[in-house]
C-alpha cells in the first residue's frame, strides 16, 4: 500500500517537473530571442532602422500610449474583429441550419459555396471599397468574407454526418424535422461549432487586417501600412507584436468558453 | 381479445438508381391486446422495415395496416440517450417534443424512475450509467409517452451476454407490469422464444411470412420470465423447430 502511494507521489512529482521544464524552456526561448535581437541591434550587426529592436518597440509603445493613440488603434481593430467574428458565427450557423433543412436547395448551392470558399478573398477587398466606400463597413465585410464560406461548409458537413438513428429517435417520439435540428443536431454539434469558432476568430482577424490595409484611417492594419510607407518600421513591427498578443488572447477566450461549456454539459 | 394491430398483405420495396429491391411482401398478421409477439428472420429480411411500417415512419406500398388508433412507442437498437441531457431530461424528451410536458408527465416519469431503480440517477448524465441502466432509461423514455403498443428493435443486441439476459428479464417485467402490448424484433432465436407468446418467422429477402408459431411453455404464465422460460422443457423443441424453419 505504502509502496504504491509512494509510486503515485513520484509519478505526480515527475509530471510536475516535466510541466515546469517545458514552461521554463518556452520562456527561455523567448528571452534568448529578445536578447539576441536587442544585442545585435545595439552592436549594429543588424540595422535597427529596418529590423527595429525590443527597446525601440517599447519606446514606441510608451510614446503612443502617452497620447492614447495606441489604445485607439488597438480598440478599433479589436472591435472590427469581434464584430465580424460574431456575424460570421451567426450567419454561418443560420445558413448551415437552412441548408440542412432544405437538402435540394443545398445540393443546388453546393458548387457555388465550394467555389466561393476556394476563392482568395483578398481579391474581393478592392471591390468592397468601391461598392461600400473606404470605411468600417468594408473592413468588417472583408473580415466576414474570409471565414464565412468555409465555416458554412464545415458546419453543414458536420450537421449532415450526425447519426441518422438519432434522427429516427426524434421521429419515433413524434418530432418534426425542426425538432431533429434543435434537439439532436445542434446540441450534438456543439464541439464542432466551438472548434469552427476557434478557426473563425483567427480568420476574421486576417480579414480585418486586409481590410485595414486598404480602407482604414485607424487600426493596427492601418498602422502597419502607414509605418511601411513612411519607413517607420518600429511602428510596423510593434503592430505585428501586438497582433500576436491579440491572436493569443482571442484563442484563449474561446478556449475558456469551450472549457466552461464542457463543464456545464 | 381485440386486435390492436393488423396488417393485410402489406409490402414495401426500396428504390434506388440501380433498381428496385422488394423488402417485404404479402405480410399479414395481427396482434392482440396485451400480447408479446416476437418476429425472427435472417438478417436483411426487412425486420426493421416492418417495424418502421407499423410505427408509421414508412408507408406500405401495397396492402394496408390498421392500428385502431393505438399509440405506438418505438425502442431502437441502441439507446441513443443524449449525452448532454440528464437522465430525467432524456426521459422527458418525448413530451417536450410533442409539447405535452405537463405535471402528469413529470409525475409519471418520477414513478417509472422510482419503480425501475433509476430515481437516484435522474440528475446524472447517461455516461455515468451502466449498459443495462441505459437500456432501462431508454424504455422509460418510450413509456412516458404512454404507448399502447411497444416496438422493440433488437433492443438487447448492443449488450454483452450477461447484461443481455438481465436486461431482457428487466424489460420483460416492466412491459408486463405496465400491461403493454409488445412486438420484439430479433435474430436471436432463444430471445424470441423466451420473451414471445407467438413468433412470426420471416423468410430471406424479399421477406414474407413463413410461419407463425404459438409458444406454449409448461410454466405458469403469471410467473413467466425470460430466464425461467429458457429452463422450460419445451424450450429446446421450439428452438429446433425455429432453427429448421429458418434453414429450409
Amino acid at each position: 500500500m505504502n509502496i504504491f502511494a509512494n509510486l503515485q507521489q513520484e509519478y505526480l512529482k515527475a509530471q510536475r517537473f516535466r510541466k515546469r521544464t517545458i514552461q521554463a524552456v518556452r520562456f527561455f526561448i523567448l528571452i534568448c530571442f529578445l536578447a539576441v535581437w536587442e544585442i545585435t541591434a545595439d552592436l549594429d550587426i543588424i540595422d535597427s532602422f529596418f529590423f527595429s529592436s525590443p527597446s525601440r518597440i517599447i519606446r514606441t509603445i510608451l510614446q503612443m500610449a502617452n497620447d492614447y493613440s495606441l489604445f485607439h488603434n488597438i480598440g478599433i481593430t479589436l472591435l472590427e474583429t469581434v464584430f465580424s467574428f460574431v456575424l460570421i458565427v451567426l450567419i454561418s450557423l443560420a445558413s448551415a441550419m437552412l441548408l440542412w433543412l432544405l437538402p435540394s436547395f443545398s445540393e443546388v448551392l453546393e458548387p457555388y459555396l465550394v467555389m466561393l470558399n476556394s476563392l482568395p478573398k483578398s481579391a474581393l477587398a478592392p471591390l468592397f471599397i468601391v461598392w461600400l466606400g473606404a470605411n468600417t463597413t468594408t473592413i468588417i465585410v472583408a473580415g466576414i468574407s474570409v471565414a464565412l464560406f468555409g465555416s458554412i461548409l464545415n458546419l453543414y458537413q458536420s450537421f449532415k454526418s450526425t447519426d441518422e438513428e438519432m434522427e429516427k429517435l426524434i421521429y419515433t417520439l413524434g418530432g418534426t424535422k425542426w425538432d431533429v435540428l434543435s434537439k439532436a443536431i445542434l446540441p450534438s454539434n456543439i464541439p464542432t461549432i466551438l472548434s469552427s469558432m476557434k478557426v473563425n476568430i483567427g480568420l476574421s482577424l486576417v480579414g480585418v487586417i486586409i481590410g485595414e490595409f486598404l480602407a482604414a484611417r485607424a487600426g493596427l492594419g492601418y498602422l502597419i501600412i502607414y509605418g511601411s510607407q513612411v519607413f517607420k518600421l518600429d511602428l510596423v513591427i510593434m503592430s505585428i507584436v501586438i497582433l500576436c498578443f491579440i491572436a493569443v488572447l482571442f484563442y484563449g477566450i474561446i478556449g475558456l468558453l469551450e472549457k466552461h461549456i464542457k463543464r456545464a454539459a | 381479445m381485440s386486435h390492436i394491430l393488423s396488417l393485410q398483405n402489406a409490402g414495401v420495396s426500396y428504390h434506388s438508381l440501380s433498381g428496385e429491391t422488394i423488402a417485404l411482401q404479402n405480410i399479414s398478421f395481427h396482434v392482440e391486446e396485451g400480447e408479446f409477439l416476437s418476429i425472427v428472420g435472417p438478417s436483411g429480411c426487412g425486420k426493421s422495415t416492418l417495424l418502421s411500417i407499423i410505427a408509421g415512419l414508412v408507408e406500405p406500398e401495397e396492402g394496408s395496416i390498421t392500428t385502431n388508433g393505438c399509440r405506438i412507442g418505438y425502442m431502437l437498437q441502441r439507446d441513443h440517450l443524449f449525452e448532454w441531457r440528464t437522465v430525467l431530461k432524456n426521459i422527458l424528451l418525448g413530451p417536450e417534443i410533442s409539447h405535452c410536458l405537463t405535471l402528469d408527465k413529470r409525475i409519471l416519469a418520477d414513478r417509472l424512475l422510482k419503480q425501475y431503480g433509476l430515481y437516484p440517477f435522474k440528475d446524472k448524465y447517461p455516461s455515468e450509467l451502466s449498459g443495462g441502466m441505459r437500456q432501462r432509461a431508454a424504455l422509460i423514455r418510450t413509456l412516458v409517452m404512454e404507448p399502447d403498443l411497444l416496438l422493440l428493435d433488437e433492443p438487447f443486441s448492443a449488450l454483452d451476454y450477461q447484461t443481455r439476459l438481465n436486461v431482457s428479464d428487466d424489460i420483460y417485467r416492466i412491459i408486463r407490469e405496465e400491461h403493454k402490448t409488445a412486438i420484439l424484433v430479433t435474430h436471436d432465436l432463444s430471445e424470441a422464444i423466451s420473451l414471445g407468446e407467438r413468433i412470426v418467422v420471416l423468410t430471406k429477402r424479399p421477406g414474407t411470412i413463413k410461419d407463425i408459431i404459438t409458444i406454449d411453455l409448461s410454466i405458469d404464465n403469471e410467473e413467466r420470465t425470460p430466464l425461467l422460460s429458457r429452463d422450460a422443457p419445451e424450450f429446446k423443441t421450439y428452438f429446433n423447430l425455429l432453427w429448421k424453419e429458418l434453414n429450409t
